[in-house]
């Protein structure tokens, strides 16, 4: 079969986990599938990137996100729930007006990206870049973003001190 | 796929995440659909940056910061959720109603 076929497979079949996984991790009782169904949601975004030829961020969403993200949502999981609680999932009430406004919105936002004509035609064809995109991402983030790199950082170490602070245990000693 | 079949993707994906950030009661799976709406404006920019900009990277770049931000976000959150798991016992949002301490 032609590459584009089996492009257009490859991409329908992603998309497909993605939203899947998605779905099935809202409904759900047990916190702990709705763990790992988030942790497939995320690896399909990742085979996502990879389609679209931005291997980078595709990496980093598997190491961010699929790797540390997943492990600290499992970390809470597993050191704040007791039983398989058999609780009521939703906030009942309002559910049935969030699912109406959500899928308007979603109806919206679809019409939308079909409808808008996307002025691609003086470019180049939709190709995987010689020698990869890590190169023009590394120039882009220490030349023109530089300043919003650093504070990214700073960011981070906010986040750092603020997580060791919140979960720091008072020693029984100290009045 | 076209500009706007991954464009729809990450529209539908997004209105799941807002959907679930809604309507459940788990702290857990709120902050998980928060990540799951940060991720689908992280697959709408990677497909304008691939599809509309050839010559620059601006959109992965954009999509890097906003995973940089999310994590910590989601550490936050999650220190967050323990600090209250250790005083009250659950992690229901409603049971969280009490400013004090």
């Amino acid at each position: 079969m032609s590459e584009a076929l089996l492009k257009d497979i490859l991409g329908w079949g992603t998309a497909l986990v993605v939203l899947g996984a998605a779905v099935r991790m809202i409904f759900n009782k047990n916190v702990m599938h709705s763990a790992v169904y988030f942790a497939v949601s995320l690896v399909g975004t990742a085979g996502l990137f990879f389609l679209m030829y931005a291997e980078f961020v595709g990496i980093s969403q598997l190491l961010v996100y699929a790797g540390a993200v997943v492990v600290l949502v499992l970390l809470a999981v597993m050191a704040s729930t007791k039983t398989y609680q058999e609780m009521e999932i939703t906030r009942g009430g309002q559910t049935w007006g969030a699912a109406v406004g959500v899928v308007v919105l979603a109806l919206f936002m679809i019409y939308l990206s079909f409808k808008t004509v996307w002025n691609s035609s003086g470019l180049k064809p939709y190709t995987s870049v010689d020698g990869g995109d890590i190169s023009p991402i590394g120039k882009g983030i220490l030349i023109d973003y530089v300043l919003a790199f650093e504070l990214a950082s700073f960011v981070l170490l906010g986040a750092l001190i603020g997580a060791i602070v919140l979960t720091r245990e008072e020693p029984e000693d100290r009045l | 796929m076209t500009l706007a079949h991954y464009l729809a993707v990450g529209s539908v994906l997004f209105c799941i995440g807002l959907y679930g950030a809604l309507v459940r009661k788990n702290f857990i799976v709120i902050l998980m659909s928060i990540e799951l709406m940060l991720n689908a404006v992280n697959i709408n920019l990677v497909a304008f940056s691939r599809f509309l900009d050839h010559a620059s990277y601006d959109g992965q770049i954009f999509a890097l910061f906003i995973m940089i931000i999310a994590a910590s976000e989601a550490a936050v959150g999650l220190a967050i959720l323990l600090a209250i798991f250790r005083n009250t016992g659950v992690i229901e949002t409603d049971s969280a109603r009490s400013m004090k301490g």
